[in-house]
């Protein structure tokens, strides 16, 4: 595969027709130089899909796209954005996730892959993308396979270096908790673009993988490559200098946050009835650490999730005898999974995600829905042994599993439960609105839905639970979200850089562009504008800007918040 | 005189539990310089006092229970 003129680095699209199984290289237009990420996923989606459509539907486009960073030298510079209207919200969905696909994408050329149509039949197709250009395979050998198994298929077929991202049997069955899955530098499939039911989409569209193979392929330099590697270099010094990156989330990983929302009241407990869990100190990051280190084996607490990763927050979790559970084990995880559901046995959370891996669905929505079928009184808060039959349920495709794998605000519905902790339809994250005030603001004003990663604010100095100060803060962090999703950037970067110009001078150098920093928050507020205005069209307005009734009057118990930030506040 | 719970929970630093002695009338930043932390740290650091973020200038009261954690956010 030859790159096309004009642009000189990342011109390439993939277009990929499933009315007519065809699939074909188009030159990047000019209007999107400089879009990647999550700023080209919804700018595409805004442009090619009518907001009416339904998400399931052959209207519907699923478009991949990586970082203007990615495939180079930088940290944390390979997050996969997918994009699509979402069967779970409604609305416009970005989800971003690490692993081998945006390296490889990048490496390939590539910056967006577009999905659209739906095949005839019941046909079921893999993409596959190398230098020969891209093609659909038939893909009934890998169809209803697990997540895992349907991965070693691949790695097996195409070769162990190719990078794959590919849905589970929940997404064939376009169950809305379905996402899409990435495998690591390892071969592991456990990242995941987890929000928002796009692996119901991409199974709506007879898609069930996209292999991306470079072999072969000579790689685009920086266009200023001697510029953009010293800025590389110093990124690299800042990573190790910060006691966060070289330190917290290298050793404990993300799980280190645990202790900070348990501390604020802001850890999900038993369906969000309290912020504290009385079993915190058996499911945070030094007991995650200590376990892993404890035993050993294929165990390891630092681990990168993509190429290039000077961070290392992923970890490979093992079991008793040594061999791995699950990789990686994450806070929201363990939030969601273990104390919003009363549990505090890591090897069960553990358990449960490795399931919710290999189904194929996203850990944060089946942890929501699973703490709303206990509130029912089906389950016991606590019973781990009934969460993990129960989270089987879903491998079966019986009624119980269906109710879990369509995600809280279904379950709630199904089970006569009024206490259902969603926005927009998705489920709420790891962080109690109430206490943590300003991801309450993000919740009900992003236009993902629920989603901590649209701007979380538990790292500024304010008082998290009182409401002054939040919505302006929550929109400053939205914004600065919108902007490393739109980059291809892990956020954990952000927490590292001590001058963000230094964005700029990399996006220039590696496009032989001088681009300013402002230039690239523009990029980031239109984008937030274009996902807006998408979901206005698709009837999500400011109506929806809200949490569940229960979050403005319930108290948490912890430090006796309520959520007391309404719509007049957030017009100011 | 106050005594308020200190509990560290920053892997950077040393870790563990005890009881802080203060003067009447101190907040956040005397017992944040009482424990041994520059200034200069303190923005990188979350103070929780009974479930409630405190910033520097905030009085503490006898009895408070209080975590000292990195400021971050997670996955």
């Amino acid at each position: 595969m030859k790159a096309i003129g004009g642009i000189t680095v990342l011109n390439s699209v993939v277009r990929v027709n499933m009315n007519s199984l065809e699939a074909i290289i188009e030159k990047l237009p000019e209007k999107y130089l400089m879009l990647s990420g999550r700023s080209l996923t919804s700018k595409v989606v805004s442009e090619e899909v009518d907001p009416a459509a339904d998400p399931l539907g052959p209207g519907n486009r699923l478009v991949f796209a990586c970082g203007l960073l990615a495939g180079t030298g930088l940290s944390s510079a390979n997050r996969l954005s997918a994009g699509a209207k979402s069967p779970l919200t409604g609305g416009i969905k970005e989800s971003n996730a690490g692993g081998m696909a945006a390296f490889r994408m990048a490496r390939l050329g590539i910056r967006a892959i577009i999905i659209e149509g739906e095949p005839p039949g019941d046909g079921r197709y893999i993409l596959v993308v190398d230098r020969q250009g891209p093609r659909l395979e038939e893909a009934g050998w890998i169809s209803m396979a697990g997540v895992y198994e349907k991965t070693s298929k691949i790695l097996s077929k195409y070769g162990g270096r190719v990078a794959v991202l590919l849905i589970g049997p929940s997404g064939e069955r376009l169950q809305l908790s379905s996402g899409i899955a990435v495998n690591d530098p390892g071969g592991n499939p456990g990242r995941y673009c987890g929000r928002g039911g796009l692996g119901a989409v991409m199974g709506s569209k007879g898609l069930l993988a996209v292999v991306l193979d470079d072999s072969g392929v000579s790689i685009e330099k920086p266009v200023r490559a001697e510029e953009f590697n010293s800025r590389v270099k110093a990124v690299s010094n800042w990573i190790k200098e910060n006691p966060l990156t070289a330190e917290v989330y290298n050793k404990y990983g993300t799980a280190a946050m645990l202790s900070n929302t348990n501390a604020l009241g802001g850890l999900p407990t038993r369906n969000f009835s309290t912020g504290t869990f009385e079993g915190a100190n058996k499911i945070d990051g030094y007991a995650v650490y200590n376990t892993i280190v404890s035993r050993g084996g294929d165990g390891t607490p630092t681990h990168a999730c993509m190429p290039g990763c000077r961070i290392k927050c992923s970890n490979v979790f093992p079991g008793s005898d040594g061999r791995c559970l699950v990789s990686p084990l994450e806070y929201e995880t363990i939030a969601m999974v273990g104390a919003n559901c009363g549990i505090e046995d890591l090897d069960a959370i553990a358990r449960i995600n490795y399931l919710c891996n290999d189904y194929g669905v996203d850990t944060i929505e089946v942890g929501c829905a699973l703490a709303v079928v206990m509130e029912s009184g089906s389950i016991p808060f606590g019973d781990a042994e009934a969460a993990v039959r129960a989270v089987e349920e879903i491998g079966k495709d019986s009624l119980l599993g269906k109710i879990i794998a369509s995600g809280a605000v279904t379950a709630g519905r199904v089970l006569g439960v009024k206490r259902v902790p969603a926005v927009k339809g998705q489920g709420i994250p790891g962080y109690d609105p109430r206490s943590i005030k300003g991801t309450g603001v993000t919740y009900i004003t992003s236009p993902m839905g629920a989603d901590h990663t649209a701007g979380s604010t538990a790292r500024a100095s304010i008082k998290h639970h009182l409401k002054e100060g939040q919505v302006e803060l929550s929109r400053m962090v939205q914004l600065w979200c919108s902007l490393m999703d739109s980059l291809g950037l892990c956020i954990f970067l952000g927490t590292a850089i001590k001058d963000r110009r230094v964005l700029a001078d990399l996006v220039s150098h590696r496009l032989g562009r001088d681009v300013t920093l402002e230039d690239l928050m523009e990029i980031a507020r239109e984008t937030m504008e274009v996902e807006r205005e998408f979901n206005r069209r698709a009837g999500i307005t400011e109506v929806h800007d809200r949490l569940p009734e229960f979050f403005y009057h319930e108290v948490n118990p912890v430090n006796g918040s309520v959520f007391d930030i309404y719509s007049e506040d957030l017009e100011k | 005189m106050i005594d308020v719970s200190v509990l560290f929970k920053t892997p950077w630093m040393p870790g563990g539990q005890s009881v802080v002695s203060l003067e009447e009338g101190s907040t956040v930043g005397d017992m944040l310089k009482k424990t041994g932390i520059e200034k200069k740290q303190w923005t990188e650091l979350l103070v929780v006092v009974n479930g409630k973020s405190r910033l520097p200038d905030e009085l503490l009261e006898d009895g408070d229970i209080i975590v000292i954690l990195p400021l971050m956010c997670g996955g």
